[in-house]
């Protein structure tokens, strides 16, 4: 609680010249439709997608600001959208209004990667910079977005869509910032009548970056295909009971069984052979970290206590 | 870990063997249970709280699993002080999932569901009750609530090829039936998932309905009290019927089983036909019981005879044959060829 002689002494005046300075005022702000004011910001318009995918080179949880996303509800209980809120490095808050067709990646180095779609505008993939509030067009796909992600050496920009009108797997599309060039890299996908609708698709690097997965869910189960980058090949992974993504090495993808909830098994399939191997029973939380050459240990929670595994 | 794979596969290769082939298997589960008949109270979680529309319907989805679970499983009910938390919301887990369940036993459980209008990658997602006239392709939001209080319970994912009509569950992994399929709108748990709820909990009571899921050997007795009698005698025949001490879920062998149909039959010694000759009753307060009163002129065989009826899980049963002599204050004066020994003195 201020004190009553400051709040007397600084006024409204001062308190209303204090909000404007903490909020839009970067060139975020501006795409996003928001006025305005103080302080000067960089020269944005001269950032291009290549500049501006350097912003991630930092590696995760290495940023300058903080983000987060808040879904906007109505009263009726309709989702309406999602508002990104960031704490710029400089202290001064940016919010992007974003579509419900959108989606938000986590920070990595300065960087925040979202999607967005609206019939009107069409799909597009921005990059936002926490260090200078630069929010920079990287690529506008033709078929409606759903998430993307940059690879390690922020050259490259793997898109995944869905098609227009019957909104069918529209596979993985890679940009190159530098030239813009598009390459379908992962086809779109056909699953099998018994697997039902796709209801997600989420795209995964493996713990040392040579791969791509990219895992796609019905109502219970998933698949996942795996884009070797070096070599382009696409290796499909879909034995029955694969559930939530947890983390792909060079040799395992590691996943939740088809729990949709918790607690579940982790189960690890090996990427040469297909087999299924559970690793834990009834977990409620599991996640890798990389120990070099493509393997990662993982650290599973269960009600019995934790473990760890080398994949 | 190859033991665990070992282990899991001739589990599941008894099952195939123990249940005929044509049957539903019972939806699949695991972890720790709930105690039984554990009540579990949940508000919504603060600053998720689900629209007007919605609260009745997930509260309703609660009253389903309560009133259709048919075992000692959990009851769950709307407090606002609840240690267990429903939420309508967009932060979710999985960019998939349109609901998804936390069980944290033995305290509390979080189900959130997404909201209406959500994206995912086949379209909009829309929750039937949110309309006046819900169209075709929505879902319905109290039966995803019940699903996911599957869940709760320990149920996992039906393994589609292993049911035999798809309202045989609702714990369908393959996605549940949007409006207008079949089951788009069921509101009670599928027989299968009332067998997993029994295997785990037990049944409700002694009377409560055995799933059709379930294919289980009884095991029916019969005590005369007596292995002979006089003439004119009454004497109470006493039957005792529960599921098979062997039957293959630890939690149901041997369970007493009232409020059944049991009937007593006899035949004269010597002869092979059996005579039905009525029915016996249960005895109140006593599971399992049933008792027929006979005042006895003549020797016969006795035995009970449990007919499983259609509309449960169980097998016939019949009991060891009892003898029950007749025997005379005096000795008969004649005895008529072809007819059984009366008293004539």
């Amino acid at each position: 609680m201020e004190p009553a002689w400051r709040r007397d002494r600084v006024g409204l005046p001062a308190l209303l010249l204090t909000a404007l300075m903490s909020t839009a005022i970067t060139p975020a702000a501006l795409s996003a439709g928001l006025k305005p004011g103080v302080p000067a910001a960089p020269d944005c318009r001269t950032v291009t997608p290549a500049i501006a995918a350097r912003a991630a080179l930092g590696g995760p949880g290495r940023h300058s600001g903080s983000a987060r996303v808040q879904p906007q509800i109505a009263r009726r209980g309709e989702l309406t959208g999602r508002v990104l809120s960031v704490q710029l490095a400089n202290g001064a808050a940016v919010n992007v209004n974003l579509p419900v067709e959108s989606h938000v990646g986590e920070a990595t180095g300065d960087l925040i990667l979202y999607t967005r779609h609206t019939a009107a505008a069409g799909s597009e993939v921005r990059a936002l910079n926490l260090a200078n509030g630069c929010d920079v067009s990287l690529a506008t796909p033709t078929e409606i977005v759903r998430s993307s992600v940059l690879d390690q050496t922020a050259n490259f920009l793997y898109v995944h869509s869905v098609s227009r009108g019957p909104r069918a797997d529209a596979g993985v599309v890679r940009f190159e910032l530098a030239t813009g060039r598009q390459t379908q890299v992962v086809a779109p996908l056909r699953p099998a009548d018994d697997f039902g609708p796709i209801f997600g698709t989420g795209l995964h690097w493996s713990v040392d970056g040579a791969a791509l997965a990219a895992q796609s869910c019905g109502f219970g189960s998933c698949l996942t295909r795996v884009l070797d980058v070096a070599t382009g090949k696409v290796k499909r992974l879909d034995a029955a009971g694969q559930g939530a993504f947890i983390g792909l090495t060079a040799g395992h993808l590691v996943t939740f069984a088809a729990c949709a909830g918790l607690p579940c098994d982790v189960l690890s399939t090996d990427l040469a052979t297909g087999a299924v191997t559970v690793l834990a029973v009834d977990a409620f939380a599991a996640e890798l970290t990389p120990v070099g050459a493509g393997r990662a240990l993982v650290s599973i929670q269960t009600s019995a206590g934790s473990m760890e595994v080398l994949q | 870990m190859k033991r665990s794979i070992a282990l899991a596969l001739g589990m599941f290769v008894a099952a195939l063997t123990a249940t005929p082939v044509d049957a539903s298997l019972p939806t699949p589960a695991s972890g720790g249970t709930w105690a039984p008949n554990q009540r579990v109270e949940y508000r919504w979680r603060d600053g998720s709280e689900p629209p007007a529309w919605a609260k009745p319907v997930m509260n309703a989805a609660a009253a389903d699993s309560n009133a259709t679970r048919k075992a000692k499983a959990a009851i769950f009910s709307y407090d606002a002080d609840g240690p267990a938390r429903l939420a309508y919301t967009d932060d979710m887990p999985t960019n998939y999932a349109i609901g998804y369940a936390v069980r944290n036993i033995p305290d509390s459980f979080l189900i959130r569901i997404r909201p209406h209008g959500a994206q995912l990658d086949w379209g909009t997602l829309r929750w039937c009750q949110f309309y006046n006239d819900p169209p075709n392709g929505c879902y319905d939001l109290e039966m995803v609530t019940l699903h996911e209080f599957g869940h709760i319970q320990t149920l996992g994912h039906v393994d589609e090829a292993a049911i035999d009509i798809y309202t045989d569950s609702i714990m369908h992994g393959s996605g549940v039936h949007s409006k207008a399929k079949l089951g788009w709108n069921q509101h009670e748990f599928g027989r299968c998932d009332v067998a997993r709820l029994q295997i785990r909990y037990e049944p409700l009571t002694t009377s409560t309905p055995i799933s059709t899921c379930l294919d289980l050997p009884t095991e029916l007795s019969l005590t005369p009290g007596t292995s002979s009698i006089a003439y004119g005698t009454s004497v109470t025949l006493t039957a005792k019927l529960k599921i098979d001490a062997d039957a293959s879920y630890p939690n149901l062998a041997g369970d007493l089983l009232s409020g059944r149909d049991v009937s007593l039959q006899r035949r004269a010694t010597g002869s092979t036909a059996w005579t039905t000759i009525g029915d016996m009753s249960a005895v109140a307060g006593d599971p399992g019981r049933y008792v027929k009163t006979m005042t006895l002129t003549s020797t016969y065989d006795w035995r009970a005879v449990f007919s499983a009826p259609n509309d449960e899980g169980l097998r016939n049963a019949t009991s060891a044959v009892s003898r029950l002599s007749v025997t005379y204050g005096c000795t008969p004066t004649a005895v008529r060829r072809n007819v059984s020994l009366y008293e004539t003195c």
